[in-house]
């Protein structure tokens, strides 16, 4: 029936076949037509409304978000990464004698056990970070220049963040480590060559000297501790302690974290406090790691009761320095002023100056000062030994200790086994010989540089 | 761009022209009746058609048929349907007149004629005329429903060259599938998938809350109880014309259809339970050492003498000879196991009918299931609705609707550092934590951890998705049809997380406190696509078949997340705000596509395509990429000079060549910022960091494919071979470049530098070795070898490390790289020490994680209609898997037996020292890496009937009444040492594999009854 009603309907439509069929063709033609009409380009537009282009970044008018973002790399090249990664205070904290591994990560114990693959993962993010640090605080002082406002405080901030950065690969990495340039928006690509460490160190003094030249307040004196750290490590040691000289004892910058985001927690509490993934040295009172390392029991080396670590069997102990995830961290303070000017007077063996100077710092840590007469009656080893424990416990787990014992190597002549542990770790795995971490596998891409550059075993 | 739209405007125009000056004939009718010449059962849902013309119906619930305005004439009616010879009748056909031809169809093994619908070109196209092969799964004919849970289960073991690989026993746990190996370096390396015509949401990894490795994959929202039928387009020789996003092959699943007659219901209800009794937990040791060693008598202590040389300086270690070793694992007490025997219940139950005119297909299903792991649970409601109708004489319409409502539970596991399994099965036996009278006690498990603090982290994921589509086909004149198909695909994503409070304690803040996080996720997938395909025949030996159309799709995604602490018991309120995001995301692709095909006494047929492709995501320097394709196929046993052999039924070789593509990462091509928050002076702000270094060349990749082979059947279509050579080469592969780290940009961008070659070898042997009215037998046995490499990844691009795997030139895609070692007990004190290990230098190649063979026999029995039987079994072989349980256990936790026990094999002793001396990512030591190899009887079903006299009696329809008992991961035979073989910690990553204390499959029965009426 319904094949018979078509029929039908089909026989009473032939006489407008002609037009459907002119119908069919125009239908089809005007949609044909409609379509090469169309613009292509504009159909296959997208929004972006999350992504930020570089000309965005690098308005003027959004510099403060800019400077934020700079401010945000160096706090977690420096601090770490929540609970994810480790900063440098972590990984040059393992591989000196302040923290050992707790966790599961191979290559983290890599480092701890002073014997580091160049594959190693955990020093490639730590290196990769601590460079995307410079390089954004380096482009965005850039900017500021560039938008007038070459006198901004902010700028000065971004010079001497940067400027510790290339501290960090001088006192934390070996000689050998490349700066190359990749531009925000258009323009050249640089590939950098290898540096020795004496070329590192003077990039950064460049960045402070900088800062010195227009900076006021805090940023002037951020920039003097960081210059005087500069020349300590080049074994410049009177300038180093004229640098300093004028930063007042209680002076303290310290790189800001915050509870209210985690992106900004401070990671080495939350790694050792929280992940158990890291442990501060504390199997003993009176002997440190690998034989040769401190203590740490001082009233400015705070720890937990021992617990358990995250892996393996050994007690494990939490840090107490910084007592959450949004404590900062001193990057510069008035007390390392005073130990750089110590140091200084020890070179000089101006022993009651060099007391002097301690005891400065020891006041602000509301401790008791030393006796000049004991200190005299010390060999100059035992005062160097007393000068480096200082510095340990003022400036523990701010990625200072592992540049002072090379110095104690490079600069008072220590052999590497009697500053670095040895033996066998607290995992049960033998020291190996590496005294600073290395350039990752991945810099190999960059034409300019050669592996050879870099011997993790010099110290 | 301009130019191709032109192309396109004129092809269709001039198509238009030509139907215009067709001209209108005299009209008859043909009706009749499909059945199974050996049951005498009438055949629903068969296509009968015109042959020479776009005429075409299909049989009802009676195998009934109607073609309409067949012009009056000599003609050719073809019948055909998946499994059955294709049948061609004489006839002729009057003006005004009815014409009757009742056909019965044989069982053919592999059958030339079996139709493959285009979701491109909407076309359906008969296998013989297509030089590529296609993997066609009948849902009906091929699976067994109450064996399989999902559809990557559905999709396992039922084609040759369809690897999936099932990565761990949590329900709701996606599997990989690869097709023909992996292409890309970079890039997914899974396949597209279509469902009723329409690109699909279809991402392997679909979870944002960390379980340890376990995520969901988009796949498995479909419900298999609604799956008509599944065709698989290998590689580019067949996908070129679906362009860029199908270098990885294209699934195509058609959903069901009503068929004209009355109206079927059909129900069904399943129950199964789960378990993992197959598997034998280790036992955990733990040795004292000796008194007075040094050694505290709460720190483990190995056998093994772990010092290496050079002698340190420091004491050697004591620990070498324990005095007590204590073992035990939380897995075997039944207090503290977090295993439970799993169960699962499925309701559902579907109305198909409708007319010449329409047809309906309603089902709903729910579905209940709970894991053997505690806190892994799958609910889901399904609902579906597909139209079709026939709104006038040439114009078809079908709608297709599905809803999906679909919650998982996953618990912690694998790389989780909360996972019960791995602190089980790294746990500490001293009486000091499983004392219950002790105030350290876990448990058995690793301490501080505990059972409940395995179960405190909770995640969820809850889907709301609707997958719609809609088609016409307009035929305008017999020999032209006009396609057009629309739909989307809107996908709802809630994953939530919570981690009750005062449980974690140990982890300190803010897992002390209680967290809850959530990821709400919109997808949306808007595809268009429209076509019209011209059929002429240029003379009595010559048909030409011209298609061209254009196709749009659009992705879109929207994020909102935020997280905070502080639960109260009970609550899931936080008190304090910890982060807040949002995200977009949006991808666009246009596509103008051409297809001509001649075909020479329809057994020689040649095929040429032409694809071009503009996408969002390709670099500002690039313009339309264009995929050509060229394919042939005869059937040379039509050849009248071809001899008459009597056993010889069909022989036809095929070719073709292809290329597809796939395209970069949505912002690949751009430099660009991200926001993040940073804490300048105590002050939460909003920070630019750097994101992507970008990469204005940036190109898709492109994978061109060359595949050759020969269809044969014998014995009247009872014994079947389908033979396929292929050779895939992706080239422009998208690596994602390391860039000089002293850059401080982004670790690395993508750069079209890479070029992968799979080749490979399938055969399909399909047997029918009993065809008696009372009892049938059939068989079918897929083989498929796969060999992968990485021919270059660019100049001057060093190997991309994965931990102990690699991507280096030369050798497959995502080996194994480890140092081999060799030992020998020197001081034959039954004791391997160090200096007794020598290890290699360097890591040298070991193997890939991806089977290179696969072997799978299918077998159906079918006894008096009253009794099926079907069973799957399923071999991979010549891949290799990371035992990192075991590593974990012996030499980080000092755990397993052979760290302790002085009995064991010295060779085991070796392989944790090795693993020892090696440590370090590349660089890890070959001892726990094993053979993967593995034959598993994956499914058995066995499946009871009453007589038709019976279920007639009460109402049902003949095979209207069936109760199935099923299993599934039956039994497993392989010299794997750890759980199973085929599992992989990291979910459906690209090339990741290890088995890093991951779930094994459990077993499953299942009790299902059917009934229709």
């Amino acid at each position: 029936m319904m094949m018979r009603s078509f029929m039908t309907r089909r026989g009473a439509a032939a006489g407008a076949a002609a037009a459907r069929r002119v119908g069919l063709a125009g239908t089809v033609a005007l949609l044909s037509g409609g379509l090469a009409a169309c613009n292509l380009d504009s159909m296959l537009e997208v929004d972006q409304p999350f992504t930020v282009t570089p000309p965005v970044a690098m308005d003027p008018a959004n510099l403060p978000t800019a400077f934020a973002g700079a401010v945000r790399e160096f706090a977690r090249a420096y601090g770490g990464v929540q609970n994810n990664n480790g900063g440098i205070i972590h990984h040059s904290g393992l591989l000196a004698d302040e923290m050992w591994h707790s966790g599961s990560f191979p290559t983290r114990r890599e480092i701890d056990e002073r014997n580091i693959q160049e594959t190693n993962g955990t020093n490639a993010v730590d290196y990769q970070r601590i460079h995307l640090a410079r390089n954004l605080a380096e482009q965005v002082a850039a900017l500021y220049a560039s938008a007038n406002q070459a006198q901004a405080a902010n700028r000065a901030e971004l010079l001497n963040l940067a400027g510790f950065t290339y501290i960090f690969f001088g006192e934390n990495y070996c000689g050998g480590v490349p700066f190359s340039f990749l531009p925000m928006g258009a323009g050249e690509t640089v590939y950098g060559e290898p540096l020795t460490t004496p070329q590192i160190f003077a990039r950064a003094g460049e960045r402070f000297n900088q800062v010195a030249g227009f900076a006021t307040g805090e940023q002037l004196n951020v920039a003097r501790i960081g210059q005087g750290r500069t020349l300590l490590n080049l074994g410049q040691f009177t300038e180093a302690a004229a640098a300093v000289a004028q930063v007042p004892t209680s002076f303290a910058y310290l790189v800001s974290y915050s509870a209210a985001a985690t992106p900004t927690h401070n990671a080495v509490f939350q790694m050792t406090n929280g992940e158990r993934r890291f442990s501060v040295w504390g199997a003993s009172t009176t002997v440190g790691e690998g034989v040769n390392g401190l203590p740490y029991d001082d009233p400015r080396t705070p720890r937990t009761a021992p617990g358990l670590p995250f892996e393996g069997t050994a007690p494990h102990y939490g840090q107490l320095k910084y007592p959450n995830v949004g404590a900062g961290i001193p990057l510069a303070t008035g007390v390392e002023a005073r130990l750089i000017q110590a140091e200084a007077a020890l070179q000089a063996n101006d022993i009651a100056a060099f007391v002097n100077f301690h005891n400065q710092a020891r006041a602000h840590a509301g401790l008791a000062p030393f006796v000049l007469a004991d200190v005299q009656a010390m060999t100059q080893a035992q005062r160097v030994d007393v000068h480096f424990r200082e510095r340990a416990y003022h400036m523990w787990l701010t990625a200072h200790r592992l540049g002072d014992l090379r110095r104690l190597v490079r600069q008072y002549n220590r052999p590497i086994d009697a500053v670095f542990p040895i033996g066998i770790s607290v995992r049960g795995e033998p020291y190996g010989d590496h005294v600073t971490l290395r350039v990752p596998f991945a810099e190999r891409n960059n034409p300019r540089y050669s592996p050879e550059a870099c011997d993790p075993r010099v110290p | 761009m301009t130019r191709a739209l032109r192309t396109i405007a004129v092809t269709l125009t001039l198509a238009a022209a030509t139907a215009a000056a067709a001209f209108a004939q005299g009209v008859g009718t043909v009706t009749g009746a499909v059945t199974d010449q050996a049951t005498q059962q009438p055949l629903p849902g068969v296509q009968v058609g015109i042959a020479g013309t776009n005429l075409s119906a299909i049989t009802n619930q009676q195998g009934s048929f109607l073609l309409l305005n067949v012009p009056a004439g000599e003609h050719t009616v073809r019948v055909q349907v998946l499994g059955y010879a294709v049948e061609n009748r004489p006839v002729t056909v009057r003006t005004g007149e009815t014409t009757r031809v009742d056909i019965g169809m044989r069982v053919a093994a592999i059958e030339l004629d079996e139709l493959i619908v285009s979701a491109v070109t909407g076309r359906a196209e008969r296998r013989r005329e297509l030089g590529n092969v296609v993997g066609a799964i009948n849902m009906d004919r091929d699976v067994s429903l109450a064996t399989v849970q999902s559809f990557s289960q559905v999709l396992q073991a039922r084609s040759p060259g369809v690897t999936v690989l099932q990565s761990s026993g949590t329900v709701g746990a996606g599997s990989r599938v690869r097709i023909r190996g992996s292409n890309s370096v970079s890039l997914s390396n899974s396949p597209l998938l279509v469902i009723d015509g329409v690109r699909v949401h279809d991402s392997p990894q679909s979870f944002q809350l960390f379980t340890g490795g376990q995520t969901v994959s988009r796949l498995d929202d479909l419900n298999p109880e609604d799956i008509e039928s599944i065709e698989i387009l290998k590689g580019p020789a067949a996908s070129a014309l679906y362009g860029t996003a199908a270098a990885n092959g294209v699934i195509q699943v058609t959903t069901r259809r009503g068929r004209p007659g009355q109206t079927v219901v059909r129900a069904y209800t399943e129950a199964s339970t789960a378990n993992l009794g197959r598997y034998e937990w280790p036992l955990n040791y733990f040795g004292v050492a000796p008194a007075g060693s040094g050694v505290g008598a709460l720190r483990r202590c190995a056998v093994v003498d772990r010092s290496l040389p050079p002698a340190s300086t420091a004491p050697a270690p004591a620990c070498v000879a324990p005095e007590v070793i204590h073992t035990g694992t939380p897995l075997r007490d039944p207090v503290q196991t977090p295993f439970r025997t799993g169960s699962g219940a499925r309701y559902g139950f579907s109305l198909a009918g409708g007319s010449e005119a329409a047809t309906y297909y309603v089902s709903t299903d729910i579905e209940n299931e709970t894991g053997v792991q505690v806190g892994n649970d799958i609910e889901s409601f399904t609902l579906r609705a597909n139209l079709t109708g026939r709104v006038r004489e040439n114009l078809n319409i079908g709608v297709n609707a599905g809803y999906t409502n679909r919650q998982v539970q996953l618990p912690q596991n694998d790389n989780s550092a909360l996972s019960p399994f791995l602190n089980a099965l790294r746990g500490n036996p001293h009486p000091i934590y499983t004392d219950t009278a002790s105030a350290t006690f876990s448990g058995g498990y690793r301490p501080p951890l505990n059972r409940a603090m395995g179960l405190a982290w909770e995640q969820y994921q809850d889907n709301q998705r609707f997958i719609g589509s809609s088609n016409a086909t307009w035929r305008p004149q017999a020999w032209l049809t006009v396609n057009a198909t629309g739909g989307l695909d809107v996908l709802s994503r809630f994953d939530n997380g919570i981690v009750n409070p005062g449980i974690l304690t140990p982890f300190g803040s803010p897992f002390a406190e209680g967290l809850r996080e959530q990821w709400r996720y919109t997808f949306f997938n808007y595809s268009g696509v429209g076509s019209a395909t011209a059929v002429f025949e240029l003379n009595d030996d010559i048909r030409s078949t011209s298609s061209a159309g254009v196709q749009y799709v659009e992705e879109r995604s929207n994020l909102t997340a935020a997280s905070g602490s502080g639960l109260s018991p009970g609550s899931r309120t936080t008190t304090t705000p910890r982060t807040a995001a949002e995200g977009y995301a949006e991808n666009r692709t246009f596509g103008a596509f051409g297809q001509q095909q001649f075909a020479w006494q329809d057994r020689v047929f040649v095929t040429g395509a032409l694809r071009g492709d503009q996408n969002s995501a390709f670099g500002e320097n690039l313009a339309f990429v264009w995929y050509p394709s060229l394919s042939g196929s005869w059937v040379i046993s039509e050849e009248p000079f071809f001899p008459d052999l009597p056993l010889l039924d069909n022989l036809r070789f095929r070719a073709a060549w292809g290329r597809s593509g796939l395209r970069p990462g949505l912002n690949d091509a751009q430099q660009t910022f991200a926001v993040a928050s940073a804490a300048v002076r105590n002050q939460v702000i909003p920070g630019f960091i750097i994101d992507l270094a970008g990469n204005p060349d940036l190109r898709p990749e492109i994978a061109t494919e060359f595949e050759t082979g020969f269809d044969l059947t014998l014995f009247q279509n009872r014994l079947g071979f389908q033979a396929t050579y292929y050779n895939k080469r992706s080239q422009d592969a998208l690596v994602n470049r390391p860039l000089t780290p002293s850059f401080g940009s982004s670790p690395s961008r993508m750069e079209n530098l890479g070029e992968v070659l799979n080749r490979g070898f399938e055969l399909l042997v399909e047997a029918e070795p009993i065809r008696m009215r009372d009892f049938g037998m059939n068989l079918s046995l897929s083989y498929a070898n796969t060999r992968n490499e990485l021919v270059t990844l660019g100049e001057d691009i060093p190997p991309i490390l994965l931990g102990v795997q690699r991507h280096r030139e030369g050798y497959p895609l995502g080996g194994f790289w480890l140092r081999p070692f060799t030992f020998n007990d020197a001081n034959n004190d039954g004791l391997i020490s160090f200096n007794e290990v020598q290890l290699g230098d360097t890591a040298v190649y070991m193997g890939t994680p991806f089977p290179t063979r696969e072997l799978t026999l299918n077998a159906n029995v079918r006894v008096m209609d009253m009794v099926r039987v079907s069973a799957m079994v399923d071999h991979r072989g010549g891949h290799q898997q990371f035992n990192w349980t075991e590593y974990s256990r012996c030499v980080a936790s000092l755990a397993c037996e052979a760290a302790v026990d002085p009995s064991v094999p010295l060779e085991r002793q070796a392989a944790i020292l090795a693993a020892t001396a090696a440590m370090g990512g590349d660089l890890g030591a070959s001892g726990f890496l094993e053979d993967a190899t593995f034959t598993k009887l994956r499914e058995v079903a066995i499946t009871l009937l009453p007589p038709a006299t019976l279920t007639r009696r009460v109402g049902l329809a003949p095979q209207g009444l069936s109760l199935t008992l099923a299993g599934r991961n039956l039994a497993t035979w392989t010299s794997y040492t750890g759980f199973d073989p085929e599992v992989n910690s990291t979910g459906q990553t690209n090339f990741l594999t290890d088995d890093y204390f991951t779930l094994p499959p459990a077993r499953r029965y299942t009790l299902r009854v059917d009934v229709s009426f």
